[in-house]
Parts: structure tokens; C-alpha cells; sequence
């Protein structure tokens, strides 16, 4: 098939299988008995014997390898040994938490003929109606819930959750791979909230967290609880024979690198098997591509002259009884092709699926995984085809297909000590219980920042008339809930909204971080918008509001931005001969200038005017690497294409970063600067988006080299001639020499550690 | 450098940073200070009495009808049984001021009042926490109190005060006392029933001034409480709180007065126009007066008039009851009555309907008259609404109807 980039086939695989634990209840090996299932596969049994040892386990296994299991019966077999024994139940989303207990009653069910109580679940969240509250609070044995609703629901009202609390003991976090960047620094200040409290009710309870498949679970779930954890990653799951295909579309144009649209190219993959009677699963990325996905097929579906019913749509917000539906036409064979936005969102038993057409790389690694893994769940052949878009990160995939079999660079970083994170929680935590002179938020486990700096938080808190100190304790006095006021998976505190006013209806179509704002909706901007254009028409800077309507015009605009950077703490630096790289504590101040407009095709400047809008300052950490003056002249022509150079190397490592840090490509700015103030030097910086900064540059610092070199090998294996949006960006914007220039620069970096590394 | 604390107001004042805490309180102070008597001030935890005659009135209620409140009364306002062998002298009004509303662990209880009789005075006495530390002191002073105690009168105590006050419990360790166990009346449960169709809200406020006619003067308003504590913490000026004690009297001395006009109106011996005449009945009925309920004749207040709605509704609550007690005869009088009810003649109709079907056998004339009602009210247009309980009641109608018209051609053939 022309435009494959990669054609691998996974052979068949045989499962490990263990006999059922010794200590196993009986009930428990009977009720599974009764449903089929005779034997363990080995990595269960392993999560079950070091679970039952009192252990904090991380389990790591593919999609469909019988994960809960591993939680679900430790957790069973002392529930039913110890009927006052509870456990809690942490899902990211609420959809993957209903699907749970459903999976968890069905293991409860065969039980009640040979256990004398009933083993009760709920699921508590914001759905969860008041009349049963009470109920779920005093007799729930594993409460189901989600980290917002912990930290609103239930934390600050826990002497209402006594009987959960005083007997806990498992906390179960499912899909730890979620909770990186700014959700994740704030959820492991939940789960700090949490062990504060099950301390005052002297319980510790154990920690069972499972991860997709990333580069460092074992690191992440310490980060997350703040105590050591074991590792458990050889799956015993069998899996039958495995087609992974990277699709690559054709180019149309070279220069500007574009290819044909991957949801066509997704459509035309889809049908192929969809019309040929193969139940096949498209994934998109948005719900508007399930929209666009859905019309495309159903058309192909009638020029094939087949029904368009064949097809369904499935999106989140989908009833109960509008799954069922869809499973059952899949098992009747009525439904041959499914297609949903997120592997997460399929609350449905997909079972039979052969194929996976995942449409456009969704942003991780991990995710793509999880999509493949959702055809095949049975032993027979199947297939996963990844469509990529011209998008710079998803070409470098194209090339570097290996991570989908030989294991993922992703990384998921998260900082619980982010001084504005910290502070919130330190806050939330006050109200739930007094703070003890002394006392010490989160545990040495997680870093020294958090805990050391409690007191003087605290003292802080207490000037701010937050908190008053009686005696040897903090206690909260303020009237307000601070939970509420803490969200924890809003990135940036503040946002422009976008505010449509082409209809008499304003509608609110986008939100943009206060960063990037300046750049893409400064007034007079053409903002564009899913494919659509708009006109800003004003921004209002103090209302945090931009006022756009919809146009068709024939050019766009690029603003300027005068970004200015300043070192104020260096955390950790490095020398490696003429090299230097460090990262540290920033403040990046940045105003925008001017901005242009830009013809379409032609790239013609069609006039430029000035933008008005006040300086931003960001307190933020960074990370930044410095060349030796002396490349000038050397390899490099002149200080312009050193310039150039600098550019597109920044440019290429910010397309190229996501893979490793996990994180969108808007968490973070490149700034390259011939000559900066801070070492006088050739530097680049690349700084966190997120106050205080939430971890990226630290650990860039210890895996820059395999960055660069990544970052070279898609320079090098780019087809264009002096660059374009898919490496180091277009010559008209990066300049003519970006492309070569930037090439000395990666290969001057990846010698020097290569070096390093040999030595 | 910078130093964590430089950071940390950076990232307050900073325009991203985080949410502002309001740092200038309020700050309430009444028109003219006085010094005010304190039996004792420790300070850990202030104690303050005051005593008042039972000549004593509080809006249009005098203190000495609290004598009257018998376990009938308490029955009455908390409409369920259970208040027996009770007396005036056994009750004890409390009522807590609090650092906020929206409750949680970090909601503190700072103040509490109890009101109680004491031979020919009424007294209140209050307990307030100097600083947090000396939080056990005030719980064990409410245990103190709460020992003796045989019943509560609070308002939204059964969903604010004593929750608040379990979790206090509990946060201090001292589970032991079960604050649930003891009999408890919330009045704002008689009030919400009685007065909600007739007052602006049940507020407090709203109801001393609508019911007790009485307007308070110069009281600080319930959100300055907090703000007002938190600068008493810190300042330890018993001028600064001694609003809030005034505010906290007059509240239990609300709660006194409000009990004994409940009173009143369980007895019926006062105007009872803005009372709800149903709420009224099924009260009596929850504490077994049936038969009381069922004379409220035609003299009283509450008699049926033709055109009120309310009238017609405690009609209906008359009949629904004479049929529970089996006094067909009497109810169906009733229940034809209520067929001139435009709003209820249908339910009155089914039950009409019931009672010839199911105990007089008597299908055809339950089918006539249900016939009868639907071309009297044309009923079909009436009721075509989209509601789902209309759709329900229009589809047991029609049930109704083929199923008797089934039993007619059943035991005509």
C-alpha cells in the first residue's frame, strides 16, 4: 500500500498462566470459576501476592490485559475477610469510573451465596444523587470517585466520611498517566491532602496505581503519593497476531510540506474494511472530526451502495441504554464501524473489533496505544493503522515508528512543590484540619521544597489573615470554601474567552492562555478557528475578553513579539567543554509589537500596524543551552545564519519536545538568543507556560542530548530544501539559513554528548 | 535571590496569580457601645447570662406563654409523636453562630447560646471561644449542658447547627456524645409548612417580623458574623463581639416567642389567616388528633369556601383521611362535593370510581360518572397537556375505564 511508512506485524503470543493464590478466598476463585476464568495470568498474581505483602504497587500492562483484575481481587479477598475493611477508587474521568462498577459488580454478583454480607460499591461523583449520599458515606465498601470530586466533595467534609476513613485501606488510582503537568502537581497535593487526613484517623492505607504505558510509571506513582512503590510490567496476557501500520499521506505541496488530509485518508482506510464486512473502530481527535468522520463515511457508505447504518457514532455524553444499543448491534453484525473521539470515552465492549483506524496521532504515545489496544481484545488477528497528519511531531513518528513496540521516551512530569499549586493546597488542607506547629506538608519522599517550605507558607497564610495561629496550630479563618476556588485542571488561572458575536447569540468558541494571547487575538488579528476565520474586533485586556466575527479573507496576520528573559536562580548548571546548559528560575516579560498581514499562497505583505497592549511578566523555570561563540565563523557564516540557525533549532525542539516530556506543544516557548545577557553567549531557552513552572525544564535537563539527537534525525529525514512547517518552519519565517544552520548546531550538540557518553 | 515569602506575595499581587483574600474586614460596631454584664470572662472561654422576667415580651408574644408548651405542643411543632411526659421547664433553645455558612471541617462553631426557663425567669446563657484553642472547653461546656437536657428547640438545626457541631465533636475527639439521640425540634419545619405560601421567606428575620410583628433594631447582619470574629481573635476586644452575643440573644429569645406562637396555633387560638389550612390538617392527623382535625368546622377560620382553592384542598385532605378510616359513607359525601372542584374533581372522581368498583361492585355507575366528569370538564382537551404526571394519570384513566367496561361485559353476559 503506497504511503505505509511502517508495516510491522506482532506474532502471536502465548499467556502466562498462574493457578489461583493460596490465600485466596474461596468464595472469590469459585465466582470467577463461574465465569470462565481458571487460571490467573501471571502478572495478576504477582499484583496480588506484593499487594497482599502490604506493598504500594504500579502495575504497567497493555490495553485488555485484564488490569482490574490485578486491583479488583486483592481488594475483594479482604473485603471479604474483613467486612469492615474499604477501599477507594480514584478514575480520572467519570466516564472510565462507571464502566468500572459495572466490571466490579459483575465480580461481586456470583459472591452473595457464599458471603454472609453484601459487598456494596458506589460510584460518587457529581451525578450521584443526594438520597443516596448518606448511604454511600456510612456503608459504601469501595467508593468509586473521580480526583475533583475528592477534593471538593469529600476531603473538606471527611468527618462525614468517618466510616471510610477510619477503615481504609487501599486507594486504587487508575490511568496514572493522566495526571501529569499542571492536573497532575495538583493531584499529588490532593493525594497529600488525603494521607494527611487517613493520618488523623491513624489508617495508611496502600496504594495501588496502574499507567499506561510511559517512560518512567515507577517515578510518576512516587511523585504522585510520596512513598516508594514496585514496579509490576511483564504482562502474561496472551494476544493474538498484530498488524501496527503508520500511514503516511501523500504530499501535495513540498514546499510549505503539506500532505493530503488525513481524515480523508482516514476515510478511504476505513471503508476498505468497513465495506469488506470488518468491524473496524475509527478514533478521532475531537468531536468535531467524529462529526466530520461520521458524514464522510456515510456518504462513502452510500456510493458503495451499502447502508449508511452500518455506521454509528459514539462521542462522550452517550446514555447507558445508547451503548447497549451500539453493542449489541456490533454482536448482531447491524454495526460494522464505530467512531469515537477517545479510547477513555468507549464505555463499550468493543470486543470484536479487528481494526483500529486512529485518525490523526492523539497527542501521546500512550494514547495512540491505547487506541491500537482497543481492536483485538480476543486472540484472532488484528490490526491498528495510524494515519498521520504533516504535523512536524507526527512526521518525526512516521520515521520513528520503533516507540510503538520497543517502548515508549514519554515521560509524564509532574511538580507537586510549583509554589502557586502548593499554596492552594496548603490552603484546602487548613480547612480540612488545623496545621500543627512544626508539621509538614507532603513527605520527604517528594522532594524537599514542599515540605521545608510548609512553615513559612503557613506564616505567610497567617499575615494574610488567612489563617490564624492559636496556641501550636494554624486554624482556617477565612469564610470562604477554598476548594472551590481551586480547580484542578484549569492550566492557566487566567484565560482570554473568545467570544463570537457573528450571530445575535454571542457564543463563546475558544479560550486562550494569557500568554498567547497578545500573538493571536491582539485586535484586528485574523484568529483562525477549526478552519473557520475570524476578525478580532476588539480585546478587551481587563474583562480577559476577545470580540471576534466571522470572515472569509485572503490573508492572515503574524504578530511580533518582544520576548525578554532574565536568570534569577540557576537550580543545577553543566559544562561540557565550550558548552553550557542549565535550568532554573526565569522571569520572561514579552509585549507584543506589530503584527502583519500575510497573503495566502503568495506570502505578500499586505501592510503591518502597531499593537497596543501591556507588557506580560511570567515568574516561571526554564531551561537553557549555550554554544560557544566560536561556532561563528567556524561552521556557522555569520551571525545572522547563527541567528537563523538558533531559530529553527528552537523550533525543532519545541515540535519535537511533546514526545518526551508528554505535554502539548503550547506548554511550554522557545526563545533563541544570539547574545544573551545572561552569559553574553549564543542561548536557547525553553520556558514552562505555567507559573512557577511545573517541571519541564528540569527534567529537560537530563534528557536534552536524546532530544537533540531527535531533533536532528527530523532535520535530517525532512524532504524539503531549506526548511518547512514540519522541521524547522518555513524560510520565510526562520530565514534561508535556518535549515542548514540549525543542522551544524544539532550536530555540534549530539557529537559533543555522544562524547560524553562514550567516555 | 528571592526569599518564599517575596514569592509568595508576588504571586498574589501578580495579575495571574492567585485569588485574592479580602484583607480589610468588615468591621461592625453598634451605635452605642455598652459595657455589658459578664459573669465570668476567662481568657480561654467567655460565659454570659442574662436573665429575663416572663413579663417579658418579644414582639406580640409574652415569655410566661412558654409555660403553656406542653408535649401536645412540641408534638404539634414538630408534627410526629414522641415528645411525651415533657414540659416547658425541659426544653432547651439553642442556637450557634458560626465562621461561615458553607460548612465543612474548616467551619468552626465560636459561639453558642442556650435559652432555657428557670422558675420565673428566662435565661440565656453563652459561650464563646476566646481562640481556637480552647475549642474542647466550649464543646465540653455544650456537653455540660446538653447532659441535663431532655428536649432541643433550634431553627435549621437538624441540617446546619448540630451537623456542624457532630463534626466539631468529632474533630475534638470526643464522639461519645450522641446529639442525635435526643429529642429535637426544628422549627423551621413547622414554619416552612405552615407559612412558606404566606411569608416573603422563612428567614428568621421574615418571620419574627411577619408572624411576632417584631422588627429588630441595630442587629449586625448574619455575613458580618465572621468577619467581625476574626478581628475579635485578634484583637480580644469584647466590644468588637458583643454585637454578635446581642445577635445570638435575640435569636434564642426569637426561638422562645416562635415556640410559644406554635402554641398558639396548635391550639388554634389565634388568627390563622395566613396559616395553610392543609398543612394545618395533616399536622393534627401526623399526631393522631383525626378526629379534632375533622371537626374544624364551619365557624372556624378555616371554613370551606366555595371559592378558595385552599378550602377545597383541605376538603380533599378531609376525605382522602374519612377514607383511610373506613367512614365510606361520610368521605364519598365529601368526595361528591368536590366533583363542582374544577381543579379536583378528577382525582375525586377516581376515587369515587374506586370505591364503586372495588367495594360496591358497582361498575357501571363507576364508568358513568367517570364520563359523567370527563364531558363536564371536557376533560380530554383539558388534560392533553405534554406534562409526564398528566400523561400518566390520563393513561390510568383510560385503564380504568376499559377495565370496567371489561367487568361490565364480563357480568352482564
Amino acid at each position: 500500500m503506497a504511503g505505509v511508512s511502517r508495516w510491522e506485524v506482532l506474532p502471536p503470543q502465548s499467556g502466562n498462566y498462574v493457578e489461583f493464590p493460596d490465600g485466596l478466598h474461596p468464595a472469590l476463585a469459585d465466582g470467577l470459576k463461574k465465569r470462565g476464568i481458571n487460571k490467573l495470568y501471571s502478572h495478576q498474581a504477582e499484583a496480588y501476592q506484593e499487594i497482599t505483602r502490604g506493598r504500594n504497587v504500579v502495575i504497567v500492562t497493555p490495553t485488555a490485559s485484564g488490569k482490574t483484575l490485578c486491583y479488583n481481587l486483592p481488594i475483594l479477598d479482604q473485603i471479604i475477610k474483613d467486612g469492615a475493611a474499604r477501599a477507594l477508587y480514584l478514575f480520572p474521568t467519570k466516564a472510565l469510573s462507571q464502566d468500572q462498577v459495572g466490571e466490579l459488580h459483575a465480580m461481586i454478583e456470583p459472591l452473595h451465596e457464599s458471603v454472609p454480607f453484601a459487598i456494596k460499591t458506589y460510584t460518587f461523583d457529581g451525578d450521584t444523587p443526594v438520597s443516596i449520599r448518606r448511604t454511600i458515606k456510612s456503608s459504601g465498601h469501595i467508593v468509586v470517585t473521580n480526583p475533583d470530586m475528592l477534593h471538593t466533595g469529600i476531603l473538606p467534609h471527611h468527618t462525614q466520611w468517618i466510616k471510610l476513613f477510619e477503615n481504609l485501606r487501599y486507594v486504587v488510582i487508575d490511568e496514572i498517566h493522566h495526571y501529569r503537568g499542571v492536573f497532575g502537581s495538583h493531584f499529588a497535593n490532593v493525594i497529600r491532602r488525603l494521607k494527611r487526613i487517613c493520618r488523623f484517623y491513624n489508617v495508611s492505607p496502600q496504594f495501588i496505581c496502574c499507567s499506561a504505558t510511559i517512560a518512567n510509571p515507577k517515578e510518576l506513582a512516587e511523585t504522585l503519593i510520596g512513598e516508594p512503590v514496585i514496579l509490576i510490567d511483564k504482562n502474561g496476557a496472551p494476544r493474538g497476531e498484530k498488524h501496527i501500520i503508520l500511514y503516511n499521506p501523500p504530499v501535495i505541496n513540498k514546499d510549505l510540506g503539506l500532505r493530503k488530509s488525513y481524515l480523508r485518508e482516514s476515510e478511504r482506510i476505513s471503508l476498505q474494511f468497513i465495506t469488506n464486512q470488518i468491524q473496524t473502530v475509527v478514533f478521532a481527535r475531537s468531536r468535531l472530526n467524529v462529526e466530520i468522520l461520521l458524514t464522510y463515511l456515510r456518504e462513502g457508505m452510500k456510493k458503495a451502495k451499502k447502508p449508511a447504518s452500518l455506521i454509528r457514532g459514539y462521542r462522550g455524553g452517550y446514555l447507558p441504554l445508547e451503548r447497549r444499543e451500539i453493542e449489541r448491534g456490533l454482536k448482531a453484525g447491524e454495526v460494522i464501524g464505530v467512531v469515537s473521539t477517545n479510547a477513555l470515552e468507549l464505555g463499550i465492549d468493543v470486543g470484536s473489533l479487528q481494526v483500529a483506524v486512529i485518525a490523526g496521532y492523539p497527542g501521546t504515545i500512550a494514547g495512540a496505544l491505547q487506541q491500537a489496544g482497543r481492536a483485538g481484545r480476543r486472540l484472532e488477528t488484528s490490526a491498528a493503522v495510524l494515519v498521520l497528519s504533516s504535523a512536524p511531531l507526527e512526521q518525526y513518528i512516521a520515521e520513528h515508528p520503533e516507540f510503538f513496540w520497543e517502548g515508549s521516551p514519554e515521560a509524564a512530569i509532574v511538580d507537586p512543590n510549583n509554589l502557586s499549586i502548593l499554596l492552594s493546597h496548603i490552603k484546602c488542607a487548613a480547612f480540612e484540619l488545623p496545621f500543627h506547629v512544626g508539621e509538614r506538608f507532603g513527605s520527604r519522599f517528594d522532594g524537599e521544597g514542599g515540605i521545608d517550605a510548609t512553615q513559612e507558607v503557613l506564616e505567610y497564610l497567617e499575615e494574610e489573615r488567612v489563617l490564624h495561629r492559636s496556641d501550636d496550630r494554624w486554624h482556617w479563618t477565612a469564610e470562604s470554601y477554598p476548594a472551590e476556588a481551586v480547580s484542578l485542571r484549569s492550566a492557566a488561572e487566567e484565560n482570554i474567552v473568545i467570544i463570537d458575536t457573528t450571530h445575535a447569540k454571542e457564543r463563546v468558541i475558544g479560550e486562550i492562555d494569557l500568554f498567547a494571547a497578545p500573538l493571536m487575538v491582539h485586535d484586528d488579528a485574523i484568529y483562525l478557528h477549526e478552519g473557520r476565520q475570524f476578525h478580532v474586533d476588539k480585546l478587551d485586556w481587563e474583562r480577559r475578553k476577545a470580540y471576534v466575527h466571522e470572515v472569509r479573507v485572503d490573508h492572515y496576520t503574524d504578530a511580533q513579539l518582544k520576548s525578554d528573559l532574565k536568570v534569577i536562580d540557576v537550580f543545577e548548571e553543566k559544562q561540557i567543554e565550550q558548552d553550557l546548559l542549565g535550568h532554573g528560575e526565569v522571569v520572561v516579560t514579552s509585549v507584543a509589537t506589530m503584527y502583519k498581514k500575510i497573503k495566502f499562497a503568495t506570502h505578500e505583505n499586505l501592510g503591518w500596524a502597531k499593537i497596543y497592549l501591556p507588557e506580560i511578566e511570567l515568574h516561571t523555570t526554564a531551561f537553557w543551552y549555550s554554544l560557544p561563540e566560536e561556532l561563528i565563523g567556524a561552521e556557522i557564516q555569520s551571525q545572522d545564519s547563527l541567528g537563523e540557525g538558533l531559530k529553527g533549532t528552537a523550533n525543532l525542539l519545541q515540535n519535537i519536545l511533546p514526545i518526551f516530556l508528554m505535554c502539548d506543544r503550547k506548554d511550554f516557548s522557545a526563545l533563541p538568543m544570539v547574545r544573551s545577557p545572561y552569559n553574553g553567549r549564543p542561548t536557547i531557552y525553553l520556558w514552562d507556560h505555567y507559573p512557577g513552572g511545573i517541571g519541564l525544564s528540569k527534567k529537560l535537563f537530563s534528557i536534552f542530548p536524546l532530544a537533540a539527537s531527535a531533533a536532528l534525525n527530523l532535520l535530517r529525514s525532512c524532504n524539503c530544501r531549506n526548511g518547512c512547517p514540519s522541521c524547522v518552519g518555513p524560510p520565510l519565517e526562520t530565514g534561508e539559513q535556518a535549515k542548514s544552520a540549525g543542522r551544524i548546531i544539532l550536530e555540534h550538540v549530539v557529537r559533543l554528548h555522544e562524547g560524553q557518553c562514550s567516555h | 535571590m528571592q526569599s518564599l515569602k517575596e514569592k509568595l506575595r508576588e504571586l498574589r499581587s501578580a495579575k495571574t496569580g492567585i485569588e485574592q483574600h479580602p484583607t480589610s474586614v468588615v468591621s461592625f460596631r453598634p451605635v452605642q457601645p455598652a459595657i455589658d454584664p459578664v459573669e465570668k470572662q476567662s481568657n480561654k472561654l467567655l460565659i454570659r447570662n442574662k436573665s429575663y422576667p416572663l413579663s417579658f415580651f418579644y414582639g406580640n408574644v409574652q415569655l410566661s406563654e412558654l409555660a403553656l408548651i406542653d408535649s401536645n405542643v412540641l408534638s404539634f411543632m414538630a408534627g410526629a409523636k414522641g415528645f411525651e411526659n415533657l414540659t416547658a421547664q425541659d426544653l432547651l433553645f439553642v442556637d450557634t453562630e458560626t465562621t461561615g455558612l458553607a460548612g465543612g471541617t474548616g467551619t468552626y462553631v465560636f459561639l453558642i447560646g442556650i435559652g432555657r426557663l428557670n422558675g420565673d425567669e428566662f435565661v440565656v446563657k453563652q459561650y464563646l471561644m476566646n481562640d481556637f484553642c480552647h475549642e474542647d472547653l466550649l464543646l465540653a461546656a455544650f456537653a455540660a449542658e446538653i447532659a441535663t437536657a431532655k428536649c432541643l428547640i433550634t431553627f435549621n438545626g437538624k441540617s446546619f447547627d448540630l451537623p456542624l457541631l457532630k463534626t466539631r465533636l468529632l474533630l475534638n475527639r470526643k464522639e461519645t456524645l450522641d446529639l442525635e439521640l435526643l429529642p429535637h425540634v426544628d422549627l423551621l419545619i413547622p414554619v416552612r409548612r405552615l407559612w412558606k405560601k404566606s411569608l416573603p421567606s422563612c428567614a428568621l428575620a421574615d418571620v419574627e417580623a411577619n408572624i411576632l410583628r417584631y422588627n429588630r433594631v441595630n442587629d449586625i447582619p448574619g455575613w458580618a458574623i465572621p468577619h467581625v470574629y476574626f478581628d475579635y481573635l485578634r484583637s480580644q476586644d469584647f466590644q468588637e463581639i458583643l454585637p454578635v452575643l446581642r445577635h445570638n440573644v435575640q435569636d434564642i429569645l426569637s426561638l422562645a416567642a416562635l415556640s410559644a406562637y406554635l402554641g398558639r396555633v396548635s391550639k388554634r387560638e389565634t388568627n390563622l389567616s395566613h396559616v395553610d389550612p392543609v398543612w394545618l390538617f395533616r399536622i393534627y392527623c401526623q399526631v393522631g388528633k383525626e378526629e379534632e382535625a375533622l371537626r374544624f368546622s364551619p365557624e372556624d377560620p378555616l371554613s370551606i369556601n366555595e371559592s378558595s382553592s385552599a378550602s377545597e384542598r383541605l376538603l380533599l385532605e378531609k376525605a382522602l383521611l374519612l377514607k383511610r378510616m373506613n367512614r365510606f359513607q361520610e368521605s364519598n359525601m365529601l368526595f361528591e362535593q368536590l366533583l363542582n372542584s374544577r381543579q379536583l374533581a378528577k382525582i375525586a372522581c377516581i376515587e369515587l370510581a374506586k370505591f364503586y368498583e372495588h367495594k360496591a361492585k358497582d361498575y357501571r355507575r363507576a364508568l358513568e360518572l367517570m364520563i359523567q366528569v370527563e364531558k363536564r370538564y371536557e376533560l380530554r382537551s383539558l388534560l392533553a397537556g405534554n406534562d409526564q404526571v398528566e400523561a400518566i394519570w390520563d393513561y390510568e384513566w383510560e385503564r380504568r375505564k376499559l377495565r370496567l367496561r371489561k367487568k361490565i361485559n364480563l357480568y352482564s353476559s
